[in-house]
């Protein structure tokens, strides 16, 4: 490892001492731009922000708990096609990895780009964020934890349930990579880096309860994975169940625009494909004696399954957008989980690992059709 | 001598095969892919040759017989593609009797023999079996399923006509009555007919030993002893017991079971000393699939050497070995008995350690070994072919397709027993001696026949017809017009006469003009069978102005289910296939086939058909094969010369000599026009938009570039170089090669011990080189013949003397040479004195004790090393295995091709093989580039569901390029989206299967049409069955 640094931390504002950092790339020429979270109109929301200005960073806020969009979107729309410009991205563990799967689906490109991945502890729903703002709350406060590894919300609040059960507390694949866990927060915040920095940074020796500490938090994540998605399975066994717990689906498609993965210029949901002719719809209440209207709700959700489980990276900002609070994240990610073991694939885990679906392997499957 | 003018207006082709078995359907199809027309004659009644009794066939373990033509219709089966072949003519039933004239102009006199059922009349209906009172043993299951005198013939058999066993029947005459056709003729008499061909392929196949002749192993007496042959069939689905493994004396579960190997092979009590070559993999792949029908069953298979034929075989051989319930007993078994209380099988070996050992099984599986066919004597005389002391058909080893008359070539297990994958190859270099003889034009493309104006815009209107295909499918037909009255979308629903007939392709065309019909949907029988059919819709579509995608078939037979031979004939079934056919039809556009245009590479270098890359003995094989069909050739190697490996033979080989071939092909090669360009490499090759390979070659004068519409990879092998037992250090210790060149100058190498399996079946090279117990063979029996009081021992782990080589293995050993089997965990040890005699310890595996052994030489019978293959290949996405080797497209099938179109291989670059294989395969390849060359534009013509980008939705994500497997996709950077690169595309749809949004659509196979199709399909779960007859 190239660098192990120490970033300099004045009155316990481990916030401003990293928008200092950041402000030192930008302005060292390092980076052209910086895509980050920044609080731009008003207090209570976070959103990703292309900043080209050192001073603009003022707004950035690095450590706010809350993810309106998954990052890795946006940066995709800033690197699809080859500008020339050198963008750096601070990316939670989940939108790095979604920025990867991303970057193999060609809607991204990390030529240009410089991974800034940060611990996570979970975030807030937007809601709840804006709402503990205007109530006063101070959500950053979240960090208290960072130390041991505990997340603990604010009274009345918790954590999004996708991040309750994230075993992915590291951004690990980052080019710069900001540690916060199992650390003394705020008084100590890590920087690693592969390649040498513009900045000067007094070098750092990582103790060895950074590593327990992100083991624990991993273990403890896991279980409630387990837990939960064991819990899904037990409720839904059968297509059956799938259907009445999805019910109250109204189709609004959130969950397919919330979605980092579901990279589709146009869906097919929402092409003439399923526009079916006066006479089709006729023909299927004449079979059934009567036909649910619109038709093809389950069959949105299996079909989004189908095709974003092998690259589902559990951000859970499908859940987050649906208005009908159903279960969709859990739905998503168990069956990803499932997927993906089956192709020995891990959604974010490397650009090396070729898409499954992209792939032909003569011997797996073997047991299909037996 | 010329034929005389009676044979003038005898039917002509180009080249008559004999024996329809997979050797001759290859070669057949390859013949025909280059436009010979060709006659293809077998003694059975139908075609096809034993692959009607394999269900899975190793090394796949499945059938895929389907992907072997060569040709351009869509795959279906080989049996039914030669049926559709208007190049092949078949027949079945038919001996050869005399063969007159030469290579060029043959005349052939052929008996047919009465199949006593009239092909043009049978519909297969099976009245005739409910009244045939007669029966006895089948041909294919032995007594374990009988057959009557009147018999089905296989399902995919071409002709599918009923046939009567002449031997059972005893023309009482029921079925003559029974028959509603008339078909059924008792006494049709033989035929001697008459046809001319420019050459001769004979491949008439093997035959099994007959077990009982070996009596020790009681088949034919004791209850639950079978035939690797019978048991092939009860583990097949359509075979006498379905799939099922039971004992025949009780029908109770087979779970014991005993495989017993070299059953009439390696014998010489029973004449057959040979090595059969195949029945290792037999046993390995019956065992697999034993333990796959019955997760309970244990399988032990008594083994004298395992005899894995090479490098692919070998790593299938070590799955096998140690899957779990498979045992493997290296020993001789001595009798096989029964219990007379509970009929098992008791058997009776001697176990390694010299112990008499008695285990009791439930079926004991007898790996029968094979030889030639009966008709093999009168077959060569006929043909004026002499055979060899075994009965096979002469050839050479370096001559291996000839025959010993010129214009006569032989290929498959007539020459020796031998695998699917090596009749294949076989076929494809005698194809390829075939052609040269005949010259023929390619087949043309052909256009397609206009469509009538307006087509596009008119409003879809639906026929359904039904022909009437014989009295069998009355009622079904009668089920399902009833229904089809209530589909919807659906102008006319017709019966007409079978589409067969003329009758039945006027009314057809009458009707369908007449009702303003412009989609058609046909149900009759299986038409596949029946080319007049297909000439017949043809005229039809031609005379409506409607493109082929304007109809789809739908034949009555559906096929048959798991356990049943028979076609199963379900009104539901075909019910559903009808409105599955209808739906999608009544939404598939009608637009005519986009024009693929491919402009020409502009000539940026010279331009040549084929690129040859490699002189050994297959490259040689292919360039010349290549230059005497008449393609522009370029053969390069590295090597200052040619020859490869050929020039380390010392001394003739099989009775030839190495150098008189080479000098002799050269001159030929000279001859027939090939440049040869030696001291070459090429160092870069892409392929260019129309197809062809651009590529650049370096010499030490310098680079040039060429094109090419074909590359040839012949790379070769080398002689991996040993680092144990001393070698290099000390000048005693020496290769078989190093051995072969000493021996070549009459060097006396003293006492030798020879170790076989160095650096081969390891851990780092885990597969077997295939020829070095051969080469050891041949060179003890030479030091044996010039020195014959020199000891000389073999130390092996198996010793794999394939086929003849057997009978070097049974000379050796009577010429005194000492085999000794070592345990690869036990390697011999080499001590080298400086002073004094090599000394090799070895711990003898059968007495299981050390012995040591003094030699004056010792000899490494190294493995072969793939040559080092340029970067480029792997660029070209040309895939090679772990083991450096080249990977076939299908190991079965296409062992020559390398999924990229246009690159063949031959030769070690794709495993060890011997001399003869490698030229064996390079004019194998040199067949396959040929048809591949002749059918490029036609293939690309014939391609009508191709791919297309629907821009507006393509989010450029490229699952579609890296899952096209033909390169037909690539990216337009600019505007981020995915194009068609037309040419390339195969029109296999996986393009569509990937992308998520349906950008990405298929001529013919798009999304809303595709949907129906399922919504169709589904219809069947909202309404109740018909009630159905139980096929079997």
């Amino acid at each position: 490892m190239a660098i192990q640094a120490w970033l300099p931390i004045e009155g316990g504002d481990a916030a401003g001492a990293l928008r200092k950092f950041l402000a030192g790339l930008l302005s060292a020429g390092y980076v052209d731009a910086l895509l980050v979270p920044c609080r731009l109109v008003g207090e209570e929301a976070v959103t990703p922000a292309l900043v080209e200005s050192p001073e603009a960073l003022e707004a950035c806020e690095p450590l706010a708990p809350v993810m309106s969009h998954n990052m890795a979107v946006m940066a995709g729309r800033l690197t699809v096609m080859d500008t020339g410009r050198r963008v750096g991205v601070w990316l939670r563990p989940c939108e790095l990895r979604a920025l990867i799967e991303l970057t193999k689906l060609h809607q991204a490109t990390l030529d240009h780009v410089l991974t800034i991945g940060v611990d996570c502890l979970g975030t807030y729903e937007v809601a709840d964020y804006a709402a503990m703002v205007r109530a006063g709350k101070q959500p950053a406060e979240l960090w208290r934890g960072a130390a041991d590894g505990e997340a603990v919300p604010a009274d009345g609040y918790v954590l999004r349930s996708a991040c309750r059960m994230c075993e992915y507390p590291t951004a690990a694949s980052a080019d710069i990579r900001i540690g916060l866990l199992g650390l003394d927060f705020p008084r100590q915040v890590l920087v690693e880096s592969e390649e040498p920095l513009p900045v000067e940074l007094p070098p750092a020796e990582v103790p060895a309860r950074r590593q327990e500490v992100l083991e624990r938090v991993r273990a403890r994540r896991t279980a409630e994975r387990d837990a939960a998605f064991a819990a899904w399975r037990a409720e839904v066994p059968d297509l059956r169940r799938l259907a009445e717990r999805f019910a109250t689906c109204i189709r609004c498609h959130n969950c397919m625009v919330a979605c980092p993965i579901c990279y589709c210029k146009e869906c097919i949901f929402r092409t003439p494909t399923f526009d079916h002719e006066p006479e089709q719809y006729f023909r299927w209440a004449e079979r059934r004696g009567v036909l649910r209207m619109p038709t093809d709700t389950l069959l949105f959700h299996i079909t989004r399954l189908n095709h974003m489980a092998t690259s589902c990276v559990g951000c859970g900002l499908c859940e987050s957008a649906c208005p009908s609070h159903l279960p969709v994240a859990t739905l998503f990610r168990s069956v990803a989980q499932s997927v993906q073991a089956l192709f020995n694939y891990e959604a974010g885990r490397s650009l090396k690992d070729e898409l499954p679906l992209a792939t032909f392997r003569e011997d797996e499957l073997t047991d299909l059709g037996k | 001598m010329p034929l005389s003018a009676r044979d003038e207006h005898l039917e002509r082709v180009d080249v008559a095969v004999i024996g329809a078995g997979i050797a001759g359907l290859q070669a057949a199809f390859l013949l025909t892919s280059l436009g010979r027309r060709v006659a293809l004659l077998d003694t059975a009644p139908w075609i096809g040759g034993s692959f009607h009794l394999l269900d899975r066939t190793f090394p796949t373990d499945s059938c895929g017989l389907c992907f072997m033509e060569a040709g351009l219709s869509p795959t279906f089966c080989p049996t039914l593609e030669s049926a559709r072949n208007p190049l092949l003519s078949i027949y079945p039933l038919t001996q050869v009797t005399a063969v007159e004239g030469q290579a060029g102009d043959f005349r052939l006199t052929l008996r047919q023999l009465p199949r006593y059922v009239d092909p043009a009349r049978c519909t297969a209906c099976g009245e005739c079996l409910a009244v045939c009172p007669v029966s006895g043993p089948s041909s294919d299951e032995g007594a374990l399923a009988p057959r009557q005198a009147i018999y089905r013939p296989p399902w995919r058999a071409v002709p599918r006509a009923f046939v009567i066993d002449p031997t059972l029947c005893t023309h009482c005459g029921a079925c003559v009555e029974a028959c509603p056709e008339g078909a059924v003729e008792l006494d049709m008499p033989a035929q001697t007919l008459a046809l001319r061909a420019g050459a001769v392929i004979t491949a008439p196949g093997f035959e099994p030993f007959p077990a009982e002749r070996k009596g020790e192993y009681g088949f034919g007496v004791l209850d639950n002893v079978v035939t690797s042959l019978q048991f092939e069939r009860m583990i097949s689905f359509s075979g006498s017991t379905r799939g099922r493994l039971v004992r025949p004396s009780d029908g109770r579960p087979a779970r014991r079971l005993a495989f017993i190997s070299c059953v009439g092979s390696r014998d010489v009590s029973v004449g057959r000393p040979y090595c059969s070559s195949i029945c290792c993999m037999i046993t390995a792949k019956q065992a697999a699939i034993a333990r796959e029908l019955d997760a309970q069953a244990s399988c032990t298979v008594f083994y004298i050497d395992l005899r894995a034929q090479g490098r692919d075989d070998e790593y299938y051989m070590a799955r096998r070995l140690n899957a779990p319930g498979i045992r493997y007993v290296r020993c001789q078994v001595s009798t096989i008995k029964q219990s007379q209380r509970t009929r098992d099988v008791i058997i009776e070996y001697w176990d390694e350690a010299g112990q008499r050992q008695e285990e009791s099984f439930d079926l004991a599986v007898l790996a029968v070994g094979f030889g030639p066919p009966a008709e093999a004597a009168a077959l060569a005389q006929a043909l004026g072919i002499e055979r060899n002391e075994l009965g096979f058909a002469r050839t050479s080893a370096l001559r291996p397709a000839e025959s010993s008359r010129p214009g006569v070539f032989a290929a498959g297990a007539f020459r020796e027993p031998k695998d699917i994958v090596h009749s294949v190859v076989e076929a494809g270099a005698a194809a390829a001696l075939a052609a040269t003889l005949t010259p023929a034009a390619p087949l043309a493309a052909e256009e397609p026949p206009p469509l009538r104006p307006g087509l596009e815009d008119e409003p879809p209107r639906l026929g359904i017809f039904l022909g009437e295909a014989g009295r069998q499918y009355a009622a079904l037909l009668e089920d399902l017009e009833r229904r089809l009255r209530r589909l919807r979308g659906v102008a006319r629903v017709e019966r007409i006469p079978s589409l067969a007939s003329p009758a039945g392709r006027d009314a057809l065309l009458q009707r369908a003009s007449e009702a303003g019909l412009n989609r058609l949907v046909i149900v009759d029988a299986p038409l596949r069978f029946a080319p007049a059919a297909e000439a017949n819709l043809g005229q039809v579509l031609r005379g409506l102005g409607l493109p082929d995608s304007a109809v789809e078939l739908v034949d009555m037979d559906a096929w048959p289910p798991a356990g049943c031979d028979v076609p199963a004939r379900s009104v539901n079934g075909l019910w559903d296939s009808v409105r599955m056919a209808a739906a999608g039809l009544l939404r598939r556009p009608l637009t005519p086939r986009p024009a693929i245009t491919v402009s020409p590479t502009p000539p940026a270098a010279e331009a040549l058909d084929a690129v040859v890359m490699g002189g050994g003995p297959a490259g040689i094989s292919a360039a010349l094969a290549m230059a005497e069909l008449g393609l522009r050739v370029l053969l390069v190697e590295q090597a200052p010369q040619l020859g490869g490996h050929l020039r380390e033979f010392a001394g003739a080989l099989d009775g030839e000599e190495p150098a008189e071939w080479l000098a002799e092909r050269i001159q030929r090669m000279e001859q027939a026009g090939v440049r040869v360009r030696t001291h070459t490499a090429v160092i870069r090759s892409s392929r260019q938009p129309d197809d062809s390979y651009l590529l650049e070659l370096a010499s030490p004068e310098g680079q040039e570039q060429v094109q090419a519409g074909a590359l040839v990879i012949a790379a070769g092998s080398l002689p991996a170089q040993p680092s144990s037992f001393s070698y290099g250090q000390d000048p005693r210790v020496m290769t078989q090669d190093e051995l072969a060149r000493r021996l070549g100058a009459g060097e006396d190498p003293g006492d030798v011990v020879m170790i076989q399996c160095v650096e081969s079946r390891t851990a780092e090279r885990p597969y077997c080189s295939r020829t070095c117990c051969a080469q050891a063979l041949r060179h003890a029996l030479r030091i044996k013949e010039a020195w014959p009081a020199r000891q000389v021992v073999i130390l092996y782990r198996d010793l794999r003397a394939f086929g003849h080589y057997e009978l070097d293995y049974l000379a050796a050993r009577r010429a005194g040479v000492r085999f000794i089997r070592y345990e690869p965990h036990q390697p011999p040890q080499v001590h080298a004195p400086t002073a004094g005699r090599l000394e090799v310890e070895v711990v003898d595996a059968l007495l299981g004790r050390p012995i040591r052994l003094p030699a004056d030489s010792l000899v490494l019978s190294v493995g072969a090393v793939p040559a080092a293959l340029p970067h480029w290949l792997q660029e070209l996405g040309v895939p090679v295995h772990a083991d450096g080797f080249l990977i076939p497209e299908h190991p079965k099938m296409r062992p020559l091709s390398l999924g990229r179109p246009g690159i063949f291989a031959c030769g070690a670059v794709l495993g060890p093989c011997f001399a003869e294989e490698a030229v064996l395969q390079g004019q194998a390849a040199a067949a396959h580039a040929a048809a591949y060359l002749a059918e490029r534009t036609r293939r690309r013509a014939a391609v009508e569901s191709i791919a297309f980008v629907n821009e507006r939705l393509c989010s450029g994500c490229e699952l579609c390029v890296r899952a096209c497997p033909f390169e037909a996709r690539v990216m337009n950077v600019e505007r981020h989206v995915a194009e068609v690169r037309a040419a390339f595309c195969a029109g296999c749809g996986t393009c569509a299967m990937v992308c998520p949004n349906g950008a990405s659509q298929q001529r013919l196979f798009e999304t809303p049409a595709v949907l129906q199709v399922i919504d169709a399909a589904l219809d069947s779960l909202w309404e109740a069955p018909l009630p159905e007859e139980k096929p079997c």
